[in-house]
């Protein structure tokens, strides 16, 4: 049996339907083949950026612990010396502490045996001779492994500022140079300060050490909750980009882990801004196909409008022939009603397309007093019986259903 | 769905209002509300310098406190969000991020965390009447004063008698040299009055009272040698960690046997791993136990520790509560009503290690001040 189904729906359907199948097929190529393609562009410009602040901080330290490490074959060739030698030599090698803020020779008791400073800061070195470096988290750390070591990041005593340190065994002294990492968040707020890229280095621990926006460093991240901050294994490189959030702010970020320091350089870019060509691209279609079939529907309007009543009248005619032949049957003559179109058409009101609302009726210029009403009609199961059409049992209203074929 | 698909919708949806209106029309205008706003919280603290443990810890213990609220849920449903500031240790600089603060709208600032910043900020949230609660701010310069600058430690008063006594009845300390540090004068001269009026007053006699800034030029061990020259039984510093375990490492250079005493300001974990052996024997008064059984608190030290990967201290545990305090009076906060109202009305807070009140003015004072010894690179607890 055919479902009754108004002829507005089907169109407003059918409306739909021209709308929407070409945006999910808009949606569905953005979204399988340039979204990825975007996606990897972005990962691939981020590991490249990554990369090039991991590689400039692993050169900066490998530097560091180059020179240090043959500061140490030094000190063992050397043998016994004053402290003041060795106070001298450590001097020369921090100079105006722009590597090393300063580098501590300890003896085997685990106490400052020299002390190379800077030169702004000679002044401390007799407090800083005999210090007892033994509860030193870094220093503990060299115990268990005794060999070269790099600490995590701490607050330097000398200035306050966050450092970090490196350990290298000589015989059974220890040179301890700390560096101060403070200039790489300098560096990279001067770099991208201005930029809307969030650039980060966290260290194992998930604390921010330095930051492009100079707003998150020194804070703890919770890397539980980000997965591409995650600590890596070791040998692995490069993390994959995934979405962060900061501040309630929405990234796409990628990390890339720095040599052996377990540190991480995280490149984030907000997540509108770095799909913003495509999902305008998506959202300005998604519009276009909307205002089409908001015009479209009030073409149709206007079309139904003006010219509704004589669709209306064709798709009526069979029905309201067979009215006319029940009548024929009934009264013997034919209808005058013929010809004189669906009286409500005129007055706009063909909303849902095959109802004739009672009050219109009657065909302005044609009435004659003894010509049936509608309502007089038979009622459903009289006269034609309905093929595919029935009056309804209701005043006044004719019912078009789809004729099965 | 992968996240960078849902980035793509997101972010578009975010983009363009014209988009938002075409997914409003396509998908029947079945889109969510916006979240709700977020309630903002400041924190001003020392994050760098000499004094940044104190800030940091006491950063990590307000973060701690507002990821456990988020995660609940937030505040009547809005998400709280913490605006971090450095204040540098300068007072010039602390109301500049204040007022910062006050002017992103944030509804209460927890901190400063040391009384010289409380001294300089307090001013300003009484004139902008916005509520601040400091975890650490001892100093007695604002005690009695009913504006909008709360607390949750005892005052220095509390602290430096307690210590007086004890140094006399328990120590039987008569001649004592003092070191503090004028850099955080409202707290360092507050301590030190009191302290050589209980010893005085005692019996005792204060017989070299050495001043210094942190961060000067001055060598502590300069500083160590002219509190020594009179020979005094005891040695109090008033100072910050760091400079409080430089200073013990120049007076056990000198003498090995005098005993030291600190001030409750220097006895963070720092003091340990900068003092090592140099800070074994040492007191310290503190109302913080970190030997504490309270189950709060050993479910939150396990927490911190698991964020943080060290020990939350007194500046952690003040900072959780400080926030806790905020948090509870805006999710009982009304319309027209003014916060610190709302938390004057509030009888009692549940503490991690013990419950405490304010009073009319704001302060608290906590029970239980114990004195702590350093033994084997920790703070035990002996009276």
């Amino acid at each position: 049996m055919a479902s009754q189904r108004p002829l507005g729906q089907l169109l407003g359907i059918q409306m739909t339907f021209i709308a929407v199948i070409p945006l999910l097929m808009v949606a569905l190529l953005l979204w399988q083949l340039a979204l990825p393609r975007i996606h990897e562009g972005i990962s691939v410009r981020h590991q490249v950026l990554a990369g090039s602040i991991s590689g400039r901080i692993t050169t900066l330290l490998a530097g560091a612990e180059h020179e240090l490490e043959s500061l140490g074959t030094y000190i063992e060739t050397r043998g016994v010396q004053s402290q003041e030698y060795w106070c001298n030599l450590l001097d020369s090698h921090v100079g105006e502490g722009e590597i090393f803020e300063v580098v501590y020779l300890s003896d085997e008791g685990e106490r400052v045996e020299a002390v190379g400073l800077p030169v702004s800061q000679n002044y401390k070195r007799e407090d800083m001779l005999g210090l007892d470096l033994s509860l030193r988290p870094f220093f503990r750390r060299v115990k268990t492994g005794y060999a070269s070591t790099w600490s995590e990041t701490f607050l330097s005593t000398i200035s306050g500022r966050l450092a970090i340190a490196l350990l290298i065994p000589v015989e059974d002294r220890v040179l301890i140079g700390e560096i101060t990492i403070e200039h790489l968040s300098e560096f990279i707020s001067f770099k991208f300060g201005g930029s809307a890229l969030l650039i980060m280095i966290v260290d194992g621990d998930g604390r921010v050490i330095a930051d492009s926006q100079n707003v998150y460093s020194g804070q703890s991240l919770d890397t539980s909750q980000i997965p591409v901050l995650r600590q890596q294994s070791p040998g692995e490189a490069v993390s994959a980009t995934a979405q962060v959030f900061f501040a309630d702010h929405e990234y796409i970020g990628t990390a890339v882990t720095v040599g052996k320091l377990g540190w991480r350089v995280l490149v984030a870019q907000p997540s509108r801004e770095a799909f913003q060509d495509l999902t305008e691209t998506f959202w300005f279609v998604a519009a276009a196909v909307v205002i089409a079939l908001v015009l479209a529907v009030v073409a149709l309007v206007q079309a139904l409008y003006h010219t509704g009543a004589g669709d209306s009248r064709r798709e009526l005619r069979p029905a309201m022939a067979r009215v006319d032949h029940s009548r024929i049957f009934r009264t013997g003559r034919p209808s005058a009603d013929h010809g004189c179109g669906n009286p409500g058409a005129g007055e706009g009101i063909v909303g849902k397309r095959g109802e004739i609302p009672a009050g219109g009726q009657q065909c302005p210029g044609h009435h004659r007093p003894d010509r049936p009403r509608w309502n007089d009609r038979p009622h459903r199961g009289e006269g034609a019986g309905g093929h595919g059409h029935e009056t309804g049992g209701r005043r006044g209203k004719i019912v078009v259903r789809p004729v099965p074929v | 769905m992968s996240q960078v698909h849902r980035n793509f919708l997101v972010s578009g949806a975010q983009r363009l209002p014209l988009a938002l209106l075409a997914a409003l029309l396509l998908l029947g205008g079945s889109s969510g509300c916006s979240p709700p706003d977020p309630v903002r919280i400041g924190y001003v603290g020392g994050i760098s310098g000499r004094v940044a443990d104190l800030g940091i810890t006491g950063r990590d213990g307000v973060q701690l406190a507002v990821e456990r609220i988020n995660q609940a849920g937030g505040v009547s449903g809005h998400p709280v969000e913490i605006i971090s500031r450095d204040d540098h240790q300068d007072p010039a600089a602390a109301r500049r991020v204040v007022e910062e603060l006050i002017e992103l709208g944030v509804s209460a600032i927890v901190g400063p965390m040391t009384s010289a910043m409380g001294v300089a900020v307090a001013p300003i949230v009484n004139e902008h009447k916005v509520l601040m609660v400091s975890p650490t701010v001892t100093t007695e310069e604002l005690s009695g004063l009913d504006d909008y600058f709360f607390r949750v430690s005892s005052t220095t008063g509390y602290f430096s008698t307690r210590n007086a006594k004890y140094q006399l009845s328990q120590k039987k300390l008569r001649r004592m040299a003092a070191i503090y540090d004028l850099g955080n004068r409202s707290f360092s001269v507050n301590w030190l009055q009191n302290f050589r009026r209980t010893f005085v007053a005692g019996g005792g006699e204060m017989v070299t009272e050495v001043s210094f800034v942190s961060g000067g030029d001055e060598k502590y061990i300069e500083l160590a040698r002219r509190a020594l020259t009179s020979g005094p039984d005891g040695v109090l510093i008033i100072a910050n960690s760091v400079d409080s375990a430089l200073l013990c490492q120049q007076i056990r250079k000198l003498d090995s046997m005098v005993p030291i005493t600190l001030a409750d300001w220097g006895a963070t974990e720092r003091l340990l791993e900068l003092g090592g052996r140099a800070v074994e024997g040492v007191t310290v008064i503190q109302t913080f136990d970190r030997a504490s059984n309270n189950p709060r608190y050993k479910e939150f030290r396990q927490a911190y520790l698991l964020r943080f990967n060290r020990e939350p201290g007194f500046a952690g545990v003040y900072a959780f509560e400080s926030t806790n305090v905020i948090l509870k009076a805006l999710e009982r906060m009304e319309q027209g009503k003014d916060l610190k109202q709302v938390l004057l009305d509030i009888p009692e807070f549940e503490g991690l290690q013990s419950s405490f009140r304010f009073d009319r003015f704001g302060d608290v004072t906590r029970p239980h001040a114990s004195i702590s010894i350093v033994e084997n690179g920790q703070f035990v607890v002996k009276d």
